[in-house]
């Protein structure tokens, strides 16, 4: 299937969580971040050429995050583990979509889009995990045209995500955890400022402040 | 594992200068030298000996295979035997046309996981990207802020006219520090 430059395609729009649900399709106005780890790479360099390469492009297997779904310690939790994390690469989600790949084929000029941003969450990803694939668009042509055209594609991702950044400046620190006691509940659910508790919150007011947070949720 | 196959420095320009003669090659020994076939001293490159303007500098020679067998080195586990085989041919390809190049302005090197040998020249937006798959051509894809690599590729030979083209882009990009 070819898909379209720039617009969400039909396998972008596609359930690919585990569970089923997720956070549903990559907008393109959303940002995705490239983790840079172990030891290529460094602060305001480019991404190294095989942080995203033709096989690993074309098995799925380049690994995103949706920055407005993670925070930083979902990140040190679920992508750095016990890894050396040098930083990340981030970009918008329109400007991968907007690679495209040109050939002539029987004298016809031919465009496909250069890869899809899939939401691509398996069992143990977190739920803001993506990945980056090659569009099946060109996947067609010989041998020697193709791995032309991949590695130009490759090249031109690779230029979008720009230079590597230090993650604190791509995730936002982690959301407070619900709390669980009534009185600090009701300190954030109702005001910035402390609060008398037994003056101003019942446990039924922080019991109700709870349950329509979870629903929000 | 070299790419080469070259032992002996010295042997390197001679092997240059002898693909400009055709099938073999003049050897240096310490009591003479004479003249062996290919399969004696490593294969040649995919690039014709017509292919060849200049005698590349000892240096800079060894500076692009080395920077070519790190790049493969890095990618070594990744490819296959096919692969492996387009890499030797296409870094040949790459050693052979990086050489020949009259620009000072040094860019990246690299092999990626199918086995083409890629060099590239950017500055910001703008940049120039040589991709060899071992076939003895070379594809030219220019990158601005309009338009990407793999919207703009044209395919060319290893002949004197495409080394004078990528010397003008590469000027183009880089401006006044080239």
């Amino acid at each position: 299937m070819v898909c379209a430059v720039g617009d969400i395609c039909t396998n972008e729009l596609e359930n690919r969580h585990h569970m089923g649900g997720g956070l549903g399709p990559i907008m393109p106005e959303e940002h995705v971040a490239l983790i840079v780890l172990g030891t290529d790479g460094a602060i305001g360099a480019g991404l190294e050429p095989n942080m995203i390469s033709p096989k690993r492009l074309g098995r799925g297997e380049i690994s995103l995050a949706r920055v407005s779904h993670a925070t930083l310690d979902d990140i040190r939790l679920f992508v750095v583990k016990e890894k050396t994390c040098i930083g990340a690469a981030a970009v918008e989600v329109s400007k991968l979509r907007s690679v495209a790949a040109s050939w002539k084929e029987s004298g016809r000029q031919m465009v496909s889009r250069g890869a899809c941003v899939l939401p691509d969450v398996n069992e143990g990803d977190h739920d803001s995990h993506a990945s980056l694939k090659t569009c099946a668009g060109y996947e067609h042509l010989g041998q020697t045209l193709l791995g032309t055209v991949k590695t130009a594609v490759c090249a031109e991702l690779r230029k979008k995500f720009g230079t590597i950044r230090r993650v604190d400046e791509i995730f936002t620190a982690p959301a407070p955890s619900i709390p669980t006691t009534s009185e600090t509940w009701c300190v954030q659910e109702q005001s910035a400022q402390p609060i008398d508790t037994a003056r101003h919150c019942s446990i039924f007011d922080c019991l109700f402040a709870k349950l329509s947070w979870l629903r929000r949720r | 594992m070299s790419l080469f196959n070259v032992n002996q420095p010295s042997q390197l320009s001679l092997v240059i200068a002898g693909a400009l003669v055709g099938a073999s090659v003049y050897v240096a020994t310490v009591s003479g030298g004479a003249f062996q076939s290919y399969e004696h001293v490593g294969s040649p490159p995919t690039a014709s000996a017509a292919m060849l303007v200049k005698q590349p500098s000892e240096l800079v020679l060894f500076a692009t295979q080395s920077h070519f067998e790190d790049a493969l080195a890095r990618v070594r586990s990744e490819l296959d035997n096919n692969d492996l085989i387009t890499a030797q041919s296409a870094t040949r390809d790459a050693v052979s046309l990086y050489t020949q190049l009259s620009s000072a302005v040094s860019p990246n090197f690299f092999v990626n996981d199918i086995g083409f040998a890629a060099i590239e020249w950017r500055i910001g937006q703008r940049g120039l990207l040589l991709i060899f798959g071992g076939d003895g051509k070379v594809t030219l894809a220019k990158t601005s802020e309009n338009s990407g690599y793999a919207e703009s590729m044209e395919e060319h030979e290893l002949v004197a006219s495409t080394y004078k083209l990528i010397d003008g882009i590469i000027r183009n990009i880089h401006g006044a520090d080239c």
